[in-house]
């Protein structure tokens, strides 16, 4: 991307830089040209500030994810692609059950792409909209820790929200 | 691990500080510095342990027993604010009931920096102003929709209704709302559940049918702010300016609609009610009947205030009157200015 010529400057090779991003959770490895990988500005910082080595490792993300990951980045950098067809792309890309989403959203966070992180995070969004606080919980598995007088309290206080809801 | 360079500990080493510690620009939230997440011994599921439970290509098994875990309570502050950016503030509220956590997601509201249009319940893609033109066509969308828009820089956002003659009913939820602009509408009732920020409003109501509905509506609908307030979820008493234009100059019940609105927003600083030039209030001028073309009051708690009259038949001691009358318990200063032109 916009750094990228500078990077270049310093590569030995004249041919594309790539780099090689490792999972620490499986230890799988991915090769992606540079362009690609700097879209996560976690990446970009560490390579603008000289603390990426040719394996950049990526702990707490799986291999699985980070291909996603790499799979959204690749899109993104080609840049003869629509505006539709990056749309398609992301809605493939996100068209995931709902604890792939969430270690979607941590790893887009984690490598701050901000794109990633507004679609899925739009996309979590999505399945808690317009839906029952009961639902959501029964969808996402969260744990209700008030106690039923607790919970009557916070749902009197926002009456507004619940109308016409059970 | 980097391998190639022969120090492998050692680059690996300055891999990771590279990931931990290279700051990043928060890329939409203003968050307040939020701690690491406090349930880390409740749910370890963040940063250092998460190792531990994501695992490649989660089949059906791992699912379900996933879902006994509540993942998503456990991630970090920042990322479940921005999930809960793209709802609107109805189901960003009800999310409170879910779990204690949850709880205090939702009290962080006020710091956080949502887009208008997500939250607002009709869409207008990237624009500074959700501009409702046509009534029919917005209809829908304006009472129940739920869309959504990528304006997620919207500082100064402002709304304008206009002409949107068979736009029955308007709700707005808007944290970022600062200016609400009303004109030329029948819309029947208007309410403003969540707009903390709001500050300006402007009715223009050209239709007499419309006036008293209208007006009659939003007093009754701005004490659910006030219960809101309460929970400190939301400060919604903030409105400064308020416009009303007057289509018709009959309008005897203008005290009676106009006080209760007053009493709900007791920061007001200036109020401009327009009024017709009076065409048939010559002699026998009714009290209510406001001959002020142009009230401009600048109330700050019995501050100055200067009342215009276009209207020689109004002394200076009626209009004062008139205006102590309209704001009821909201006393005038004495020495308030008022112009008869």
């Amino acid at each position: 991307m916009a750094s990228a010529p500078e990077n270049e400057k310093n590569a030995s090779a004249p041919e594309k830089k790539t780099l090689t991003l490792k999972s620490m959770i499986n230890n799988e490895e991915f090769v992606v040209d540079e362009h690609v990988a700097l879209q996560s500005v976690t990446i970009k910082n560490m390579v603008d500030s000289d603390c990426a080595g040719d394996v950049i490792p990526v702990p707490t993300i799986s291999g699985e994810i980070l291909a996603l990951v790499i799979e959204y980045c690749k899109n993104h950098a080609n840049p003869s692609a629509s505006e539709d067809d990056l749309k398609k792309a992301d809605a493939g890309i996100v068209a995931k059950d709902i604890y792939t989403l969430i270690d979607l959203v941590l790893a887009a966070n984690f490598l701050d792409i901000k794109g990633l992180l507004e679609v899925t995070s739009q996309k979590i969004a999505d399945s808690i909209k317009d839906l029952p606080h009961q639902d959501v919980r029964e969808i996402f598995g969260v744990e209700n820790d008030y106690t039923p007088e607790e919970e009557a309290a916070v749902r009197a206080e926002h009456d507004w929200a619940f109308e016409g809801f059970p | 691990m980097n391998m190639t360079t022969g120090v492998a500990g050692k680059s690996r080493g300055l891999g990771m500080e590279g990931l931990h510690g290279c700051t990043r620009p928060r890329p939409r939230l203003h968050l307040r510095q939020c701690p690491p997440p406090p349930l880390s011994e409740k749910y370890p599921g963040n940063a250092d342990t998460e190792e531990n439970h994501i695992s490649p290509l989660p089949d059906e098994d791992q699912i379900s027993t996933l879902s006994d875990e509540d993942r998503i309570s456990a991630l970090p502050d920042d990322v479940l604010s921005t999930i809960l950016s793209f709802l609107t503030m109805k189901d960003y509220v009800k999310t409170s009931v879910l779990s204690k956590r949850w709880r205090y997601l939702c009290a962080s509201l006020s710091n956080m920096d949502f887009d208008i249009s997500t939250l607002f319940d009709w869409r207008n893609d990237g624009m500074e102003c959700a501009y409702v033109k046509d009534g029919e066509t917005y209809r829908r969308d304006t009472t129940r929709g739920r869309i959504k828009t990528n304006c997620v820089k919207n500082k100064r956002a402002f709304v304008k209704v206009e002409d949107c003659m068979k736009l029955m009913e308007i709700e707005i939820n808007a944290i970022n709302l600062t200016t609400f602009e009303f004109s030329d509408c029948r819309t029947k009732k208007l309410s403003f559940p969540c707009v903390p920020k709001l500050e300006k409003v402007s009715f223009s109501l050209d239709y007499d049918a419309s006036f008293s509905r209208i007006l009659g509506e939003v007093p009754m609908s701005l004490p659910q702010l006030e219960s809101l307030c309460k929970s400190n979820c939301c400060n919604a008493r903030n409105i400064k300016q308020l416009e009303l234009y007057v289509g018709s100059d009959d309008r005897s019940d203008l005290v009676d609609v106009i006080s209760p609105l007053l009493r709900v927003c007791p920061l007001l600083q200036k109020l401009n009610l327009v009024l017709p030039c009076p065409k048939r209030c010559g002699e026998g001028v009714n009290k209510s009947c406001l001959d002020i073309s142009t009230l401009n009051l600048k109330k700050e708690y019995v501050g100055e205030g200067k009342f215009v009259s276009r209207n020689k038949n109004m002394n200076v001691e009626k209009i004062r009157k008139m205006v102590r009358d309209l704001l009821q318990e909201n006393c005038l200063s004495e020495n308030a200015e008022v112009i008869v032109l």
